[in-house]
């Protein structure tokens, strides 16, 4: 300590310029002109720049103007949310995170957001054992066999199934970079596997004959149509129907510049995706949530002229809809879901009078009670593993 | 308020610039006082009653030094420094050290009493050392006393050093409070220097942090050596960007305002020893230990056995200065048994090593010293540094291990770089020693666009901006 260099704290900042030696320092001017008009040129702009609601390209609602009040103010939620507020409405938002996401790929980053750079452009999720909330994975899986075992008995053997899909994480190992490691879904399958034996529909054998194919988007978390199908074909073989052969739809290419969610959290575009839809000709009539309203069509092609495109799908993320198909056969299915039965559905709907989707997050009715009121023969639960191991909704299905 | 967020950056900052340069000379420390608390408040409505209750309490005492001082009554004076003193020591004690205390008491002695839960007032470390510098500074007439309590004010609770250092003593600003002369060639420089602190704050510490901080999230067991060493160097990188590039920021925004302070960091990570790296790092910490404990408690004047003691002592406080907690002890302690090994030992067989081995040791030791420091829970911290060696690890590596180091190498080696005075003598050599080549310009230019650009990017996509210094 005493020997502490006097001649370092001495150093003066800024260094001192010798005078009279007919050199100046030639930046000073564009450096503080510059710095002015960045600050006070983004702060204008994002002042006047409206406030929105909604982020189409992060799909999520912003933060708006915070209410003032003392009591917010001095509890301190006044201030977080004005943060929030202030980052949230930047002007230029898109471009701000395209611009993060250039820079991170400059600096040779593999992974961005929570999203593998994989090769060939896909973009695949990155979800980490940390991710897992180990606690709530284990009560999902019990909840799973507790309600299978349950059905089995009610309705069937060849009536109750469970089919978890492996994401493009699993499926399309070679395309992640290097060593990229996450979640294990094999493990986490081999054990479903295990409990659930013959009422689990394992598509890793299925999807890794067609991994070549484009059954996963490159730009989105979900399936592509095909994959939904080679699902469909798994699934109709086990419940014992034969599943429709893809010539027998008219495969319409609906959407070529598809930039989903995973594009989202990048905001760079690297990729894009396109969409088909497999028409089979048949007429359906479909109810959303109850409200009366019979629509004819199992796509809702308005969302193609929106940012959240997959939600043509029968309509996206909805509490409970209703299909009701020409075939009178007196069979109900009931497919407890996430988003990756929404072009799965289509197929299903064929082989079943009526076929009921139900999305747990919204949809609040113990399943016991649902399926005895509805008359169900048939139940599926179809998620991907990613959302299965993270849902914290699951309750309901075994009250 | 922290620098690095946009309402800093886009909102605050504009509007204090407009009123500082706006209002006549005599005006400046008035809206200065006035937007710093603000600043404070930002982050803290409630204690910037504790900065008000602390600039009255030491704006008083410096009086009172003042006043006795001029009658001769030096007993009196003392009675006056020593006061002021214990209210700071208290204010700091009651509100960083009582929990500690508690809960050390309650393990002791197997009592229950609550704990307090309050939370730290941000920068009460620094502002606390600061005050006391000023009615000791008064005291020993190293500073007149300052009768304008606006002034007065403003020093206590300028914005650009108030949350993280560096620590201003009084005597270094107490002229530049009353004749300060803003200029452009001033504010040029500052410019220069905030963005130089705002990208090693965004772009260098943030990025590494996020490795740290899966890292050290890691339970213990599931490490590879690999990835414990590079855990371990990404925290080094972390705090050393983060702090450095804030003391930066602070440089540089004292700078457009006018005021110059001391240095507090020069590359600490190219030292060949622990002496030379507490020289080097957090250099205003280290001087007010100096001035204000060491040196008065005799420093090296008085035979070895006391110099000892008072390396100790100061040693003990620096630790615990860093937080309350015994790991904080431990780092301490850790380094002032070092600096005392150094300095009767060492440092001569040091000086005798080639460079790269003095540099290796010494940064071996600064890594071992982080690992104390980044882990409160003391057994982590050994379970860590046993994994460093591959004590109940995985392996040496494994693909994780190889993920991560690929995903982070181009990044390591531009901290790598980035921590020597590499890049400085790469400007000099562009623009000249004094910005003197026709180039400067352009060059400066360029580099003020990019950082702010790519920095203000990463705010907005901001998922991690931690602020380390809440401890302190």
């Amino acid at each position: 300590m005493s020997e502490v260099n006097k001649n370092l704290e001495a150093v003066p900042n800024p260094p001192k310029i010798k005078k009279g030696e007919g050199k100046e320092q030639r930046g000073r001017f564009s450096n503080v002109i510059i710095f002015l008009v960045l600050i006070y040129g983004l702060t204008i702009a994002s002042m006047i720049n409206p406030v929105k609601g909604f982020s189409e390209s992060e799909n999520r609602v912003l933060e708006g103007r915070p209410k003032f009040s003392w009591e917010s103010l001095f509890n301190g939620s006044f201030i977080s949310k004005y943060e929030t507020f202030v980052t949230d409405q930047f002007v230029f938002r898109d471009t701000w995170i395209g611009i993060k996401t250039r820079t991170e790929l400059a600096m040779l980053k593999k992974d961005i957001n929570g999203v593998y750079i994989g090769k060939d452009g896909y973009l695949i999720e990155k979800v980490e054992n940390s991710d897992v909330d180990m606690e709530q994975l284990d009560r999902n899986e019990k909840r799973l066999y507790a309600f299978i075992n349950k059905y089995k008995e009610q309705l069937g053997d060849e009536h109750v199934f469970a089919m978890i899909a492996p994401t493009a994480f699993e499926v399309l190992k070679e395309k992640l970079p290097p060593y990229a490691t996450g979640f294990d879904q094999g493990a986490f399958l081999n054990r479903l596997e295990g409990t659930l034996t013959n009422q689990f529909i394992d598509l890793r054998q299925t999807f890794s004959e067609h991994k070549d194919e484009y059954i996963f988007y490159r730009t989105d978390h979900h399936w592509t149509t095909l994959g939904a199908y080679y699902a469909y074909v798994e699934w109709a073989e086990a419940i014992g129907v034969t599943p429709m052969r893809q010539e027998e739809f008219d495969i319409k290419k609906i959407e070529d510049k598809f930039l989903g969610t995973i594009y989202s959290k990048i905001n760079l575009e690297l990729s894009s995706d396109e969409m088909y839809l497999y028409d089979s000709g048949k007429n359906y009539t479909v109810e959303y949530n109850m409200d009366g309203v019979q629509k004819n069509s199992l796509y809702e092609m308005s969302f193609l002229d929106t940012k959240d495109k997959y939600s043509v799908y029968l309509g996206g993320n909805n509490p409970i809809v209703k299909i009701d198909s020409e075939n009178h056969n007196g069979k109900k299915l009931l497919i407890i879901k996430d988003s990756y039965a929404h072009c799965f559905a289509p197929f299903a709907a064929n082989h079943f009078e009526t076929t009921y989707m139900v999305d747990l997050r919204y949809f609040n009715m113990p399943m016991s009670r649902f399926i005895e009121e509805n008359g169900i023969t048939d139940v599926l639960v179809l998620y991907n593993v990613n959302g299965y191991i993270k849902d914290k909704n699951l309750d309901n299905m075994v009250r | 308020m922290v620098f690095s967020s946009l309402p800093f950056l886009f909102r605050y900052l504009p509007i204090v610039l407009i009123l500082y340069f706006i209002v006549p000379r005599k005006l400046r420390n008035t809206v200065l006082f006035f937007t710093s608390l603000v600043f404070y408040a930002w982050g803290e409505p409630i204690y910037v009653v504790i900065m008000l209750f602390s600039t009255v309490v030491d704006f008083t005492h410096g009086m009172l030094v003042h006043h006795f001082k001029q009658k001769g009554e030096i007993k009196k004076a003392k009675l006056a420094v020593a006061s002021s003193m214990i209210i700071n020591l208290a204010l700091l004690g009651f509100f960083k050290y009582s929990d500690f205390l508690i809960s050390n008491i309650n393990a002791l002695t197997g009592s229950d009493i609550a704990l307090l839960k309050l939370a730290l007032p941000i920068g009460i470390s620094f502002y606390t050392f600061q005050t006391m510098s000023y009615t000791i500074d008064v005291f020993r007439g190293e500073a007149e006393v300052q009768k304008n309590i606006i002034s007065f004010g403003a020093y206590v609770v300028l914005f650009p050093q108030l949350i993280a250092g560096p620590i201003v003593q009084y005597k270094t600003i107490a002229t530049q409070l009353q004749e300060r002369r803003e200029n452009f060639d001033q504010f040029s420089y500052g410019v220069i220097r905030f963005m130089n602190g705002l990208g090693k704050k965004v772009l260098l510490a943030n990025n590494i942090g996020l490795l740290w901080d899966k890292i050290s999230a890691t339970p213990s067991g599931e490490l590879t050596v690999v990835t414990a060493w590079l855990g371990i160097t990404a925290f080094a990188f972390q705090i050393y960007f983060d702090f450095s590039g804030y003391s930066d920021m602070a440089i540089g925004l004292g700078n457009m305002l006018g005021f110059r302070f001391l240095e507090n960091f020069n590359y600490p990570y190219m030292s060949k020893s622990i002496t030379e790296f507490w020289r080097r790092w957090h250099i205003s910490l280290g001087s007010w230990f100096r001035d204000y404990v060491y040196i008065p408690l005799g420093g090296n004047r008085c035979g070895l056995g006391k110099q000892i003691r008072n390396i100790a002592i100061v040693w003990l406080l620096t630790g615990i200065w860093h937080g309350a907690s015994w790991n904080f002890i431990m780092w301490g302690v850790y380094f002032g048994v070092i600096l005392v090994f150094e300095k009767f030992v060492l440092l001569k067989v040091l000086n005798k090593l080639p460079s790269f081995i003095s540099h290796i040791y010494a940064i071996f030791l600064v890594w071992i010293g982080w690992v104390i420091f980044a882990f409160d829970d003391l057994s982590r911290g050994i379970d860590y540094i046993k994994a460093m060696f591959g004590v109940n690890t995985l392996g040496f590596v494994n693909t994780n291990a190889l993920y991560l180091l690929m995903n982070y190498a181009l990044i390591l080696i531009i901290l790598i770089l980035g921590s020597t005075d590499l890049p400085k003598r790469l400007a000099i050599r562009f623009v000249g020693e004094h910005g003197e080549k026709r180039v400067t310009p352009v060059v400066q230019g360029l580099f003020v666009v990019g950082i702010f650009i790519i920095s203000v990017a990463y705010l907005v996509d901001a998922s991690y901006n931690p602020f380390l210094y809440f401890r302190f």
